[in-house]
């Protein structure tokens, strides 16, 4: 039985790709028989090949106006990441900062270590992750889905605001979750880290008939460092420099997805709390109440009819809530001085989503309309016991049609013209349009141009601490950011188990929101900033039958911020990544991860430098009829390593941690069920 | 049918449209099914309302299958449909594929459908989507009435149902 789900397993990694490496450059991209026809596949293997959630008038998957890359379960696995910020940073083009706050990601030369990542936009089976408030992308231990609830996760890279509106400036995110097959099956996960992490996930999936369900819930907790030293703080008043006990981590999740016939309903709840131990925002050091909680859930619920043979047409509701609770302490440790300042922030909206999916003989056409209306958006800052004495409430909406249209002129030869156009209450519109045009020689050829503007929106936070502080300033009303993006990307499969990427970028963004604090230190959001970046990356991928599979990638990026023509903040100029996985006695899998990101400066211009990284994980393929082992060392030659800050701390870099692992069990059981039932 | 918001439908890199995998089943039972008259001919005829049709046409025309060649016949004509070997009907509602079923009962034609309720109505195999990938539903019952045999290989795969009173 066993033998038979892991040769089932590797025939299913075998089964046919009609078009050899769609320019994802990833490794679990399977191999193709001989000449990519899908009736040379065994009847046992079709039916475990699998299916496109897309549009099923997809001319050719090939044919996406953008640089993408898709990152696999098994993937996930083989590395052994632990979070979306360590898959993310795996993919060419991408690098991370974590303060021990939040994580940050960088691509293309860009990442501001105050924006949260509102510059990439975040999504779950297409529902935005980004909140609403900071429109912060969750992507550390905050991210509120479990990795092993992951099928893929397709990168785009570029702008997306042509389709996706806000956020998409760097690129789009979209987390595939996994979907039961066959019978029933319960899984249950442990896993204990170093810092005395421990993790745990129940998961039940169904699939009967029409109705197909997948639920789960995880608990994760962890002590963190027991003691972290900034010298920044080496002073007797604030314990020398030693942060105690104060880097704790935990959260607890859920997620369900049901699917009836054409009916999908989706939601997930996840709180995440975390204690920090860098004294950010001013506050009390090595104070165990500097803290907060971040909560994400929403439930999302689509509905798809087919109007005619070629016309598809869907329906989408959802409402989505976040709460952030945080606590600093303030005034030293002294009692009769400290005192406790609470953050709190809350924000509802829900939305209604339709989108047309039309074949028009060769061509492809997408048309749709979003609307978003935000019911609360609260933001109060407050010492227990006093007044409130910064509050405020907001009720924006926004509107937006968009579409796309793919022309497929000659089979060579496409062009994909589409774009969105936004209507913000709080600022006016917003126009991003997006061309392309792109060459394909043949089947294993791709070249293309990509031309896009995409914006993010200014959203609460920032509007409030542009018009509120300075009752003297004249008031403003903030712009959205805008980009301007050009980008080449050629791709070609050399050999059926090989293949290369190249592309090449260059952004102008400009309308940049920044913190520019007043006199009094007070943050103040203005349009003030210009970033031009233009880079080159390459990627070679590999993948053969036997199992072991390769990719490596290079990147170098030359990023300038356009008032002090300087070098952008938080921008290495080169990243050089290399990911192998390699089968071990038929049975398991050495997973090697490389990462060298090169010098860069923070927003003040101090150097921090660069840093290579060797992770190494070894993972079984499911043992005994279900159990799968995994253990992972991070950082193994314990090096040495920081990342960038930004203003909210008064360090310049937080190092990182040195040698870590991770082990982790998972059991997965069948519930069988008579044969001959109905 | 199932819709996530891939609005730009990006790279799937090993997942494969949904209607070319099930033309690779229908090709596969051309292996595995025994009809009562057999000739060097496997004519497969196409009614409905999708694009199947096309990729039937496209994937296995002229095909060979067992040393028989494949001919694919969009849209047969009333007499033309009881002398195919393989019907594959497009209809999604059971008031249109029942009929068809009707004029082919017990006429050797192996029935293929791709909605849920094929089989569950008189239809022989349904092919339907299950999750991320394709579910073979057989009522094993109509096909035996009908004289064909289908390989234990491919009963093994799918899930063996009655036809339900009243649909």
């Amino acid at each position: 039985m066993a033998s038979l789900l892991i040769s089932a397993g590797i025939r299913r990694v075998r089964a046919a790709v009609f078009l050899c490496f769609l320019g994802t450059g990833v490794l679990g991209l399977a191999q193709e028989p001989a000449d990519g026809d899908l009736t040379n596949l065994s009847i046992e293997e079709l039916a475990h090949v699998k299916i496109s959630s897309a549009s099923r008038y997809l001319e050719d998957a090939r044919k996406a106006p953008s640089a993408v890359t898709v990152i696999t379960a098994d993937e996930i696995a083989r590395y052994g990441w632990r979070t979306l910020a360590e898959v993310l940073r795996s993919a060419r083009g991408f690098y991370t900062a974590y303060d021990r706050h939040y994580t940050y990601l960088g691509l293309q030369g860009f990442l501001q270590t105050g924006d949260y990542n509102a510059r990439i936009l975040l999504l779950i089976n297409g529902h935005r992750v980004n909140e609403n408030l900071y429109d912060s992308a969750l992507l550390g231990t905050e991210f509120p889905l479990d990795l092993d609830l992951i099928d893929r996760i397709e990168i785009v890279r570029g702008p997306g605001s042509s389709l996706y509106g806000t956020n998409a400036v760097l690129g789009v995110v979209n987390v595939i979750t996994r979907q039961a097959s066959g019978p029933a099956t319960v899984e249950v996960s442990g896993e204990t880290l170093s810092y005395l992490g421990r993790a745990g996930r129940l998961t039940g999936t169904l699939q009967k008939g029409r109705l197909s369900g997948v639920m789960s819930g995880s608990l994760f907790e962890s002590a963190g460092h027991s003691k972290l030293f900034y010298p920044e703080f080496a002073a007797p008043e604030t314990n020398n420099g030693w942060a105690e006990d104060v880097d704790g981590d935990r959260y607890a999740q859920g997620f369900a997805d049901i699917q009836y016939g054409n009916l999908r309903v989706q939601g997930l709840y996840s709180s995440r709390l975390k204690v920090i131990p860098t004294g950010s925002y001013g506050s009390n050091f090595n104070d165990p109440d500097d803290r907060t909680t971040n909560t994400r859930g929403y439930v999302d619920a689509t509905y798809s009819w087919k109007l005619a043979a070629n016309t598809d047409l869907h329906l989408r509701g959802y409402y989505d809530t976040y709460r952030l609770w945080g606590t600093f302490a303030y005034g030293g440790a002294d009692p009769a001085t400290r005192s406790l300042l609470i953050s709190e922030a809350a924000a509802d909206w829900g939305g209604l989503e339709i989108v047309l999916e039309h074949r028009l003989g060769r061509h492809r056409l997408v048309a749709g309309a979003s609307s978003e209306y935000n019911f609360r958006i609260d933001q109060k800052y407050y010492y227990p016991g006093q007044p409130t004495f910064l509050s405020d409430h907001a009720n924006p909406w926004l509107m937006a049609p968009f579409g796309e249209m793919e022309l497929n002129l000659t089979p060579k030869l496409t062009v994909n013209a589409g774009g969105r156009m936004d209507w913000y209450s709080t600022f006016g519109t917003a126009l991003s349009p997006r061309f392309a045009l792109m060459y394909f020689p043949n089947s294993r050829t791709s070249l293309k141009y990509i031309y896009s503007q995409a914006f993010r929106a200014p959203d609460a936070y920032d509007i409030y601490f542009s018009n509120n502080l300075d009752p003297t300033k004249p008031s403003q009303t903030l712009t959205p950011e805008d980009i301007h993006s050009h980008m080449v990307v050629f791709e070609r499969g050399l050999t059926s188990w090989l293949g290369v990427t190249v592309d090449g970028f260059h952004n102008r963004l400009d309308q940049v929101i920044e913190n520019q604090p007043d006199a009094s230190g007070n943050p103040d959001y203005v349009n003030a900033g210009i970033d031009r970046g233009k880079g080159v990356e390459l990627e070679v991928d590999a993948k053969r039958a036997s199992g072991w599979a390769a990719r490596a990638s290079y990147t170098l990026a030359d990023t300038q911020d356009g008032v002090s023509k300087t070098v952008s903040e938080n921008s290495p100029r080169q990243l050089a990544k290399l990911h192998a996985a390699i089968p071990v006695y038929g049975r398991a899998f050495a997973g090697l991860e490389l990462l060298y990101t090169d010098a860069q400066q923070n927003y003040q211009g101090v150097r921090i430098a660069s840093s290579l990284l060797t992770n190494v994980t070894v993972s079984t393929k499911p043992l005994w009829g279900g159990w799968k082992f995994s253990a992972s060392c991070y950082n193994a030659f314990d090096r040495r390593w920081a990342t960038p800050t930004g203003p909210e701390v008064i360090q310049s870099a937080v190092p990182q941690d040195g040698r870590s692992y991770r082990f982790k069990v998972t059991y997965t059981r069948r519930i069988e069920r008579e044969r001959s039932k109905h | 049918m199932i819709w996530i918001l891939l609005l730009a439908p990006q790279a799937f890199a090993q997942l494969q449209d949904e209607s070319a995998v099930r033309a690779a089943f229908v090709f596969n039972l051309t292996k595995y099914v025994e009809w009562p008259r057999s000739s060097g001919e496997l004519v497969i005829g196409f009614v409905g309302e999708s694009s199947m049709g096309e990729i039937l046409k496209k994937m296995l025309d002229g095909k060979a299958s067992e040393s028989r060649s494949i001919r694919v016949l969009a849209s047969p004509s009333e007499e033309q449909l009881p002398q195919c070997n393989i019907v594959y009907i497009a209809y999604s509602s059971p008031k249109k594929f029942r009929p068809v079923l009707e004029k082919l009962r017990e006429k050797g034609v192996l029935t293929v459908g791709d909605d849920y309720s094929f089989a569950l109505n008189g239809g022989m195999v349904g092919l339907v989507r299950a999750g991320d990938h394709i579910q073979i539903m057989i009522n094993l019952e109509v096909v035996q009435e009908s004289g064909l045999k289908i390989s234990s290989r491919v009963l093994s795969l799918a899930a063996i149902v009655r036809t339900s009173g009243g649909g």
